[in-house]
């Protein structure tokens, strides 16, 4: 489904992909792990088509399409799906309007007709229950003043009200209690499929225990340096990230070291 | 049919070979302005004397007083000679004789709006005198309307039935000396509507929703004058979504309200005239003095307004509080694309105790568009206890257009308290990300943006409206992010 | 007889102070000429809506002559009572005139230059004819061109490339009381080379006690600063003039790349008075902060136009002004933050925050933004209110008498415009000298009672 082949991506500048390589067939769960600055967010962001960041070297094809010559609507309505780790708020847009008019617009574009408001309101709120969410969330305005936890579960129920094939999760984890965490991890749960891939960008290993990775990829410095099945993600819970970096390594993006030619 | 002509050649043709100029013309005055044409339009109109002396005293005036120039908008000068100031009812004989012969841009407009069939054509100004259902709609209303006793008809035949309440009210809220183009209406004003609501009566409807066909060919010097009695109620809606056909450049209208004890008047507009290619050619130039009067204890007056027409706005809806715990409230949204520019604002007088005033105004600018809120909020030296709150918040779309806020603040109470807020900033790139990774176009995402920033002025607009308001919005925003 | 007209003889005089050296008259004959070429500024103009200066047109003043014994003696007492305490360096005037003997200048490092103006004009020719006028522009400014054509004497201070100055410069202009109406056009010039850090203060101070025939003064001073990449200043003007001072200034500033300028702009006492305080950020990352505090009484009328130019990308402004105004006195605030075209990522912000203490004060609070550019933060807020009830009913709670808990939360209410000033003597004087004029203002308010206890 998804195929990165020597990726580089520099923000201002300034590299911080260096020569990523990941294959992710349909059905499957990866996750990427690595600690803080390694380039994870970056890695999702990109895939996403986040403006920000340039793609200096490599191709990414998805479905067997050039990725990185879609826009980032283009690539939402060929079906990537970005859960933000910072949720977006925006006033004045309530929740309802914010999911109709993006379930709309994704319809028009696979040439399906738009949905029947009364029946589009209960798969909504039917969804919602599964989410344990509060109704009233969705006429407040999209994810305004919402807790840390509320924002995270819009962004699930986002996942389940726009079905699409290719799902990235950036740190949906962080910030969650413990049933929050679970309430999350079972909605993914219900999203996954054979048709459908997940990639789960995490600091931690916690959200692992409920989502089960096929594969496990450790990201340091803009590179994979390990990858493996889901037993890595617990090694890597136990003896930290690599023997020379510190287990809460607080190193910023801007402090990967320079790129040479050579590289990858 | 020749589908290659355009519409507006095949019209001149048509005017040419049938010869109706003449006729249009012997029901005309000539342009230009003097003392004598001011009374050709009193005769005309069969108005009574004391209409004559106001106008010729407002002309008078008008005469001793400079063209205003203090306003951040930018525009040729006008040649008030060169304009016809009585013409009688327009005979729609001169118009397109059928849809199929007006501009496609428009009938999409009207398409997109939601304009129900049988309006479009009047709208786009074609000739067609079949009466419509609206027309007999209209007359099942008015009918309605006088068993509670309300008075709803045009200025012109407010003056000769009812002349004692017109010469009551006339200028009361607005006097000519107002400023310019105050009196230049008040000397040549040429119809508009009279509303008049008696002690204790709850308007059943909202005014000219129904009727917004009959009001489209108002003409340039309208004037509305709406007086609501102790304990009544009125909402009344003027201008509507859709594009009209208008060949006057200059408008240059005048409303009155008059609110008693314990009345209540909301006055909502949305107005939508042509506004310029997208190079800045023609356009409507729209000069308007809107005011109210909160005469009495506990009145309200509430202005509602939706700008997104006219190559240039002036207006200023405004409400003196006069009366003890009297309520004004301004509400707008104004948006300027292109090269459009507004200036626009309110005023609030507090003279009375116990006053309130809210002024919420968003506003838009995209293209070339100058945005300008201006506004005073006053409180008298006897105004003890009265209140403002105001908040108004500029978006910019593209880096060539202007958003500018001049708020006045005049205070001389100790027992009083305003708040003024202002905020401007630009459309923002985070949020426009996120709804585009969810797969919403960059025009949708655009418009709900801006319909977030709008949302507490829609929701003060009756519903109908508010949703036409909101797609209006959509259409006057095409185009703005490339 | 109109001001106009009595500038205009007045500009028949030669200055007080005349120069050999062709350029300065040159400098004073363009001023003069475009001074000659604007109108006195009357209600009519946007500018001056709310400040009626024909009070000033209806005075014959004349240039100030130089001090005698009385005002010496006067001016003596004032600065060892009255005025703040900042002794290292200390640069007194009296109706413009610079007295040596109540100045002191104490050590200062290589390259340091400061001094009395009239001293400059004849040692640093140069640097005059660099700087000099270079941060004014007249059209629209009256005063600043009248200020230039009258030139005489003031205060030179520059600082060349990474120079700092650790204790802040106190320039005393004293004004004294007489039965002859005198005007007088202190000019400053403040040039800081790149990465110099300063301070200076101006204090405008009037006699406490004038006796009750006492003449109208009025003082027109103009202060020029130019900051050089990363320079950065603090400004204090402290203007405690006596109820027959005038006073109208101009404070014009010029900001290269990465400087900083904060003012703190207090005012205590006087009886007509404007400042224009004018700031072009004309390079990427400068940065101004422009705070205010004001507490009119009497008759007195204070009008402060802030203009704050962002000329280029990526600078930022920060404008908090409070008011207490008292009696019959009128308070004014015109704010305008200007956005020009191409001026990306600008941060505009400013606050105007009033409290009237009387039936017969009065505010007007204008706060402006005109954008040109789209990619900005800007916004204002104005507000014109009592103290918090809330707040007022709370401290009550806690057993605190009305009169107490007024004199509380006005403190806080006005001290918030202070706490942007590093710790030192200049804080905690102006602290403990706005906090004595509350008293005094608290001590004649009437206590009236809460409008919804």
């Amino acid at each position: 489904m998804l195929s990165i082949r020597n990726l580089g991506v520099r923000i201002d500048g300034k590299p911080i992909l260096q020569g990523i390589n990941l294959e992710v067939a349909a059905g499957e769960v990866h996750a990427i792990m690595g600690p803080n600055g390694s380039g994870k967010s970056t890695l999702a962001q990109t895939l996403a088509g986040h403006p920000d960041y340039l793609v200096s070297q490599g191709q990414v094809l998805y479905q067997g399409q050039d990725l990185l010559s879609l826009n980032v609507e283009q690539r939402a309505a060929a079906g990537i799906f970005l859960a933000f780790q910072y949720p977006v708020e925006i006033p004045g847009v309530s929740n309802i309007q914010f999911l109709k008019s993006a379930l709309n617009c994704l319809r028009k574009q696979r040439g399906e007709t738009e949905l029947d408001a009364l029946d589009f309101l209960a798969d909504v709120k039917q969804k919602m229950r599964q989410m344990q969410m509060d109704e009233t969330l969705l006429y407040r305005g999209t994810n305004e003043g919402f807790s840390g936890g509320e924002k995270k579960s819009n962004e699930i129920l986002q996942l389940l009200v726009l079905q699409p094939q290719l799902a990235i999760l950036d740190e949906t984890d962080s910030g969650l209690d413990i049933d929050a965490l679970k309430r999350v991890a079972a909605g993914v749960n219900a999203f996954r499929s054979p048709e459908r891939a997940l990639i789960l960008v995490t600091h931690y290993q916690r959200l692992l225990q409920y989502l089960v990775p096929d594969r496990v990829h450790v990201l340091q410095d803009g590179r994979i340096i390990r990858s493996g099945g889901a037993e890595l993600a617990l090694e890597l819970e136990q003896q930290g990230y690599a023997p020379d970096t510190p287990k809460d390594s607080e190193d910023a993006p801007n402090q990967a070291p320079e790129v040479s030619d050579d590289d990858g | 049919m020749a589908k290659s002509t355009p519409p507006l050649e095949r019209m001149l043709e048509r005017g040419y070979s049938q010869g109706f100029v003449t006729d249009v013309d012997s029901d005309s005055l000539p342009p230009g302005l003097n003392e004598s044409v001011i009374r050709q339009i009193v005769a005309k109109k069969n108005e009574p004397e004391f209409m004559l002396q106001w106008r010729l005293r407002a002309y008078r005036h008008w005469l001793t007083m400079p063209v205003p120039t203090w306003s951040r908008v930018h525009y040729a000068p006008i040649d008030f000679n060169a304009i016809s100031y009585y013409s009688a009812p327009r005979s729609r004989a001169d118009g397109p004789q059928s849809l199929d012969e007006v501009d496609p841009e428009i009938l999409r407009t009207y398409e997109r709006l939601g304009v129900p069939l049988h309006e479009r054509a009047q709208l786009a100004g074609v000739a067609v005198d079949a009466v419509f259902d609206s027309v007999s709609v209209a007359t099942t209303f008015q009918k309605e309307l006088a068993a509670k006793g309300i008075i709803f008809c045009s200025f012109s035949e407010a003056i000769q039935k009812h002349p004692a309440l017109v010469q009551r009210y006339l200028g009361s809220v607005v006097p000519y000396t107002d400023n310019f183009y105050a009196a230049l209406n008040a000397a040549v004003f040429s119809d508009g509507s009279f509303c008049y609501i008696p002690n204790g009566v709850r308007c059943p409807m909202e005014l000219s929703t129904y009727f917004r066909i009959n009001a489209a060919n108002t003409g340039q010097f309208e004037r509305t004058l709406i007086i609501a009695e102790d304990d009544s109620f009125v909402s009344y809606l003027e201008g509507c979504t859709a594009p009209m056909r208008d060949d006057n450049q200059l408008h240059a209208a005048v409303v009155e309200l008059v609110a008693l004890e314990n009345a209540e008047i909301k006055y909502a507009t949305v107005q939508n005239w042509y506004p310029g290619d997208q190079d800045g050619n023609g356009g409507i130039f729209n000069f308007v003095t809107k005011r109210g009067l909160c005469a009495g204890a506990h009145s309200k007056i509430s202005w509602t307004q939706v700008e997104t027409g006219s190559a240039i706005t002036w207006k200023y809806p405004s409400v003196i509080l006069k009366g003890d715990y009297s309520v004004g409230e301004f509400y707008s949204v104004a948006l300027t694309n292109n090269y459009q520019q507004a200036d626009t604002g309110t005023k609030m007088t507090h003279l009375g105790q116990h006053t309130r005033s809210t002024i919420i105004s968003k506003g838009i600018s995209a293209g070339h568009g100058q945005n300008c809120y201006r506004g005073l909020v006053k409180v008298g030296a006897r105004a003890l206890d009265s209140r403002n709150h105001s908040q108004c918040d500029s978006l910019l779309i593209g880096d060539t257009c202007g958003a500018h806020t001049l708020p006045y603040i005049e205070v001389r109470h100790p027992q009083a308290q305003v708040e003024h807020e202002a905020t401007t900033t630009k459309i923002s790139d985070t949020q426009l990300y996120y709804c585009q990774q969810r797969g919403i176009d960059t025009e949708t995402a655009v418009a709900m943006l801006v319909s977030g920033f709008c949302k507490e002025v829609f929701h003060k607009l009756p519903m109908e409206f508010a949703v036409e308001a909101q797609a209006l919005m959509e259409i006057s925003l095409e185009g703005t992010i490339g | 007889m109109t001001m106009a007209k009595r500038f205009c003889e007045l500009q028949a005089h030669a200055p007080p102070y005349s120069s050999g050296w062709p350029w300065l008259n040159a400098f004073r004959q363009q001023a003069q000429q475009a001074f000659a070429a604007l109108e006195l500024p009357t209600q009519q103009q946007e500018t001056w809506k709310y400040t009626d200066i024909r009070t000033l047109s209806e005075t014959a003043f004349s240039d100030a002559p130089p001090p005698g014994a009385t005002e010496l003696a006067q001016a003596s007492s004032a600065q060892q009572t009255q005025a703040l305490n900042l002794p290292h360096h200390r640069l007194t005037f009296i109706d413009g005139h610079f007295q040596p003997h109540l100045s002191q200048l104490g050590a200062l490092s290589n390259g340091i230059k400061l001094m009395p103006l009239r001293q400059a004009l004849e040692q640093e020719q140069v640097l005059i004819e660099n700087h000099l006028g270079s941060a004014v522009e007249y059209p629209g400014q009256p005063f600043a061109a009248l200020n230039s054509a009258r030139l005489t004497d003031g205060v030179l201070l520059y600082l060349p490339t990474d120079c700092q100055l650790s204790q802040p410069i106190h320039c005393l202009f004293y004004t004294p009381s007489g039965r002859h109406s005198h005007i007088s056009y202190p000019r400053l010039l403040i040039v800081l080379g790149p990465g110099a850090r300063a301070q200076l203060v101006e204090e405008y101070l009037g006699s406490s006690a004038p006796p009750a025939n006492a003449a109208a003064q009025c003082t027109c001073p103009l202060s020029e600063i130019i900051l050089a990449p990363d320079a950065r200043l603090l400004h204090c003007k402290v203007l405690r003039e006596s109820p027959q001072g005038h006073h109208i200034a101009g404070i014009h500033v010029t900001q290269a790349a990465q400087s900083q300028f904060h003012s703190i702009n207090v005012t205590l006492g006087g009886g007509i008075c404007r400042n224009d305080l004018q700031v072009s950020l004309c390079a990427n990352g400068a940065q101004s902060r422009l705070d205010g505090l004001y507490m009119l009484a009497g008759r007195q009328h204070l009008d402060n136009h802030l203009r704050i130019d962002h000329l280029q990308p990526g600078c930022r402004s920060e404008v908090l002004y409070k008011g207490i105004i008292d009696d019959r006195a009128r308070g004014v605030f015109n704010g305008m933050a200007i956005v020009h075209p191409g001026a990306q990522q600008s941060d505009a912000r400013q606050i105007n925050k009033n409290l009237l203490l009387s039936e017969s004060a009065e505010i007007d609070t204008k706060p402006e933004l005109q954008i040109d550019a789209d990619d900005v933060k800007c916004s204002h807020g104005a507000t014109v209110g009592q103290l918090d009830n809330d707040a007022l009913f709370y401290l009550g709670s806690r057993g605190m008498d009305q009169q107490t808990a007024r004199a509380l939360l006005t403190t806080a209410f006005a001290h918030e415009t202070l706490t942007h000033l590093p710790q030192g003597p200049l804080r905690e004087q102006l602290t403990a000298l706005t906090g004595a004029t509350l008293t005094r203002q608290a001590g004649g308010e009437p206590p009236d009672a809460l409008p919804h206890g």
